[in-house]
């Protein structure tokens, strides 16, 4: 057993995010096991959707409703961890601007906001403070001749300051070296509804991501999160191209992933 | 300048296929972005200059009628005119008013996107007069019939070889029969050309990067010396300024120059920052006789009252378009006005109104690049969001796309429909997928057309994690 | 109404007028610059000197060091038959060029026109920063010698030369009609992004700063 069995164990709520909950839900037993690593007791609430599709589209009286909905769900918990960072930026950054005039709600907002964190910065930011990482992670296998890459998606880079913190975590398993895209910190044109109210940039934006992908010949792009994540790999699988593209929560664990996002296998 | 900003997704897409666009907007945006990053890591606490930056703007447009007025008092104190006008059609009769009584024929322009938003070129021409702009990527667009793609960089789309014929075709008769090709001998012509303009006209007209209130002073800053000798040569200086331009004072002024030069192209310091206090002296050798500044609302008023307020504290550098994905790919023509990029995105709609530029604050992914490099932290994101919010209040949007939000949002705002449904949804999909992936799918077009759509898999998280749990216990 | 007081009336709306007519409180501090070369301590008077040269240098303009003032024809016609130059300029109507021995040299004192090939002017004063002259317009110093000639050629007295922009401004006493801050000779990079010097004004700008007013 591990920390968890110290009175002091954290409750953590996990907040799955759409896309992880629909089309990836590997990525979030691989998350939910590296929080339990770390000593916390992970618990799943039924949920749906943060409301950031109605958020970015202007529509903040749908927005509350869904915010009202998440907040009661998770702030029973010591902490709220999402596998992605535009969806955990959602309740920390903006839940309690949306909700700042409403004094039932302001307060709640911004508690659940404090405690909110994506995945890879609740592991290396906050966990690593109040525990030891204990990941205990096997070299990886299969991977000292594939090139990985990763892509920084806009909302945690830039509402969260996510940047080392994915890049630590993988870096801590031997046999995975990282080679930078010299545009890994560039929009990949996904933008939520954007990619499909003007799918035209959107695809001219996910083509420069690809040729940055290109550039440095990368075999693996990983991300932290599954909107960008779909994108690139829907773009790449479409002009037969055969890098793959996995949630690197999928890459600390002692298995493997074989099945890329859109589902590509492994280069032979 | 007439509004195109409603034909932005024909426009960004005709753009998208421009070959040459695109390696000139390549160009430049290498160019830009490293020269930007070198700069400011110059000057190690660039950071606490941004700060400054957006405390000063903000405390002069809470102060703005007291800065104003100040500007205004200094400037007739050293033998200026101040005029004030509510709008661009009434900046270019104070303009036309004050050409004509100098009976005035030819005029000269140093940059100004005021002057853009006013057309003044236009009503000038109306009138007779001719208006050369000088400042070499203005005086290209102007050759073409174009109007500016960048704030700082207005030709910015034109490859050397556009600029070439262009020459040709507009200075042969000039007596310049040879083609010019190479940069150098380009701006070479267009020296010769330009000289003869600027020591035979008879106005010129520039704009102002900076009003400084404590000293009535007019700034300029340019790299080619165009603005100087506009303002110096001919009788007669008119500066067509907005109203937001005004700062405190010339210590204020310093920490603006070094956020703008390094922000706009990356240079320590812009070559010619020029101040202009009123009109030739006593005894001076050269200089205007008349030096008029032209005060522009032009909407600035009304935002000023509104949430977009942070947008005033713009100075007009140009690093958000530099910086912006979109923008770099789609260049400034599609945006349909005088103000491109994110700027461009939040302004726009404010000034030409808000259902005609609805597409200008959606295009954007919300990917915030523009905020971190804005020298004055101007929240960029947020304010297009804000457009966001009003469009949806005032029902701007089409119904498929009002249709298409509800349906999303009457299953995510019931968690038990939403699991039960989705679990349906993904079960059909994982089912029907081939290879893991969807080379096409029902409605899914926009996507589907250029994308595969990643299949789920069988179970969806909830659902699976359900399942081990009820196990478990 | 007029515009001025429509203008005016708005924006009191939002920011409310009581306090209109006395000076609010401008109190936000300038951040002093921060930069690897330090030119705040005035201790090493030489880094400042340095600074100027190295940032000049940077913007391509030229620099040369000269001891005395009565140095200054020798050095200019050097410059100029170096650069391939006329002997002929037209300097600044300042004694401090005027009493200079231009045997060697065709030189006027006036305004510049628009075929002049070379000025001669002197700086009000240098500013280490950024390697920028400051000139500042009167009878002495006609503004159009900075922009119209192509190459312009800057004296500059190494005691006028200030570590920043903020330890120029106090040494304006009357504000001129014009104050310009030149930082390297005129350019452009409107084709292609292609650098070229002497877009509009000065192709080529040379500082000479001088040790002693002699």
């Amino acid at each position: 057993m591990t920390d968890s069995d110290n009175n002091s164990a954290h409750n953590v709520g996990f907040f799955i995010t759409c896309l992880a909950d629909l089309f990836r839900p590997q990525v979030g037993f691989a998350a939910v096991r590296l929080i339990e690593q770390c000593g916390c007791h992970v618990s799943v609430p039924q949920q749906s959707c943060c409301g950031q599709p109605a958020y970015n589209n202007g529509d903040d009286s749908k927005t509350r409703v869904l915010a009202k909905n998440l907040i009661d769900k998770f702030e029973q918990f010591d902490y709220m961890v999402a596998p992605s960072g535009s969806c955990a930026a959602m309740v920390k950054v903006h839940y309690p601007k949306l909700l700042k005039d409403d004094p039932n709600w302001s307060g709640r907002a911004q508690n659940l906001a404090d405690r909110t964190y994506e995945l890879s910065q609740f592991l290396v930011d906050v966990m690593r403070v109040k525990l030891p990482l204990k990941l205990k992670l096997k070299p990886a296998q299969f991977v000292d001749d594939k090139k990985i890459t990763y892509h920084d998606s806009c909302s945690g880079l830039r509402e969260l300051g996510i940047r080392s913190q994915p890049r630590k975590l993988l870096n801590q398993r031997a046999g995975i070296s990282m080679d930078e895209m010299d545009n890994s910190e560039i929009c990949c044109g996904f933008g939520g509804t954007f990619c499909v109210k003007y799918p035209e940039i959107s695809t001219r934006l996910v083509d420069n991501k690809i040729s940055g992908i290109d550039r440095i010949e990368a075999d693996i792009v990983l991300g932290g999160d599954l909107g960008c994540l779909m994108n690139i790999a829907g773009r790449l699988t479409r002009c037969g191209k055969q890098t793959q593209v996995f949630h690197f929560a999928e890459w600390l664990l002692d298995e493997q992933p074989e099945t890329g996002i859109a589902g590509t296998k492994p280069k032979t | 300048m007439k509004v195109l900003s409603q034909n932005f997704k024909s426009a960004s897409k005709a753009a998208l296929l421009n070959d040459d666009l695109r390696s000139a907007l390549d160009r430049a945006e290498g160019g830009f972005v490293n020269t930007r990053k070198k700069a400011v890591a110059e000057l190690r606490n660039f950071e606490d200059y941004r700060t400054y930056g957006q405390q000063v703007k903000d405390h002069t447009l809470k102060h703005l009628g007291y800065y104003l007025t100040q500007f205004e008092n200094k400037v007739v104190k050293s033998g200026g005119h101040v005029h004030w006008a509510g709008n661009g059609e009434q900046a270019n009769k104070i303009i036309l008013d004050i050409c004509s009584a100098a009976n005035a024929r030819k005029i000269t322009k140093g940059k100004s996107m005021v002057s853009e938003e006013a057309a003044t070129n236009k009503s000038l021409q109306d009138q007779g007069y001719e208006v050369i702009e000088t400042d070499l990527g203005e005086y290209i667009i102007q050759l073409a019939g174009e109007s500016p793609s960048h704030i700082i960089a207005p030709a910015v789309h034109k490859s050397k070889q556009n600029v070439t014929d262009l020459f040709h075709q507009h200075h042969s008769r000039l007596g310049f029969l040879e083609k010019v090709t190479e940069p150098e001998d380009i701006v070479n012509q267009a020296r010769q050309v330009l000289r003869d303009h600027f020591c035979s006209a008879d106005v010129g007209i520039t704009g102002a990067n900076f009003l400084v209130a404590d000293t009535g002073s007019a700034v300029i800053v340019t790299n080619e010396g165009n603005g100087d000798l506009t303002a110096s040569l001919p009788g007669v200086h008119i500066i067509i300024a907005s109203i937001e331009k005004v700062i405190p004072d010339l210590v204020s002024l310093g920490g603006f120059l070094r956020l703008l030069g390094r922000s706009a192209t990356g240079q320590i310091m812009s070559v010619y920052t020029t101040l202009f206090n009123g009109p030739k002296r006593k005894d001076d050798l050269d200089g205007p006789d008349q030096f008029h500044v032209v005060l522009l609302d032009n909407g600035r008023t009304e935002i000023l009252k509104s949430k977009y307020q942070d947008i005033l504290r713009c100075i007009r550098c140009g690093a958000c378009l530099n910086h912006c994905p979109v923008y770099t790919n789609i260049g400034g023509h599609a945006y349909g006005w005088v103000y491109p990029g994110p700027i461009g995105s939040v302004l726009t709609p404010l000034l030409v109104g808000q259902t005609k530029a609805m597409h200008l604050p959606n295009a954007c992914t919300l990917n915030g690049r523009c905020q971190t490099v804005c020298p004055v932290k101007i929240p960029l994101p947020s304010l297009l969001r804000q457009h966001r919010v009003d469009l949806v209040q005032m029902g701007a949007h089409s119904w498929a796309q009002k249709f298409g939000l509800w349906c999303w949002y009457s299953l995510a705002s019931r968690p038990k429909w939403y699991n039960q449904i989705t679990r349906i949804l993904v079960a059909i999909l994982a089912r029907t997928a081939t290879r893991g992936r969807f080379r096409w799918l029902p409605l899914a077009r926009p996507w589907t057309a250029t994308r595969d759509f990643p299949a789920p898999a069988q179970s969806t998280f909830q659902q699976l994690w359900k399942a081990q749990h009820r196990r478990k216990t | 109404m007029s515009a001025r007081e429509a203008i005016l009336l708005k924006i009191f709306e939002v920011t409310g007028s009581s306090n209109f007519g006395s000076a609010p409180d401008f109190s936000i501090k300038l951040p002093q610059p921060d930069y690897e070369f330090d030119i705040q301590s005035n201790k090493i008077e030489s880094n400042k000197t340095d600074r100027f040269v190295a940032m000049l240098a940077q913007v391509h303009g030229t620099c040369e060091m000269l001891e005395n003032l009565g140095d200054v024809p020798d050095s200019v016609t050097n410059y100029l038959t170096k650069v391939g130059a006329e002997l002929r300029a037209v300097i600044a109507t300042d004694e401090k060029l005027s009493q200079l021995d231009w045997r060697d040299m065709a030189v006027e004192s006036r305004a510049a026109q628009k075929f002049d090939r070379t000025s001669i002017t002197v700086a009000f004063a240098g500013i280490a920063e950024t390697g920028t002259i400051a000139m500042v317009s009167s009878a002495q110093s006609p503004i159009t010698l900075n922009f119209l000639p192509e190459i312009n050629i800057v004296v500059l007295l190494e005691s006028r030369l200030v570590a920043t922009m903020e330890q120029f401004w106090p040494k304006i006493e009357a504000q001129p009609r014009a104050i310009n801050f030149i930082t390297g000779p005129s350019k452009t990079a409107d084709i292609e992004q292609t650098l070229v010097y002497g877009a509009h004004g000065p192709r080529h700008f040379h500082v000479i700063i001088v040790k002693n007013q002699r």
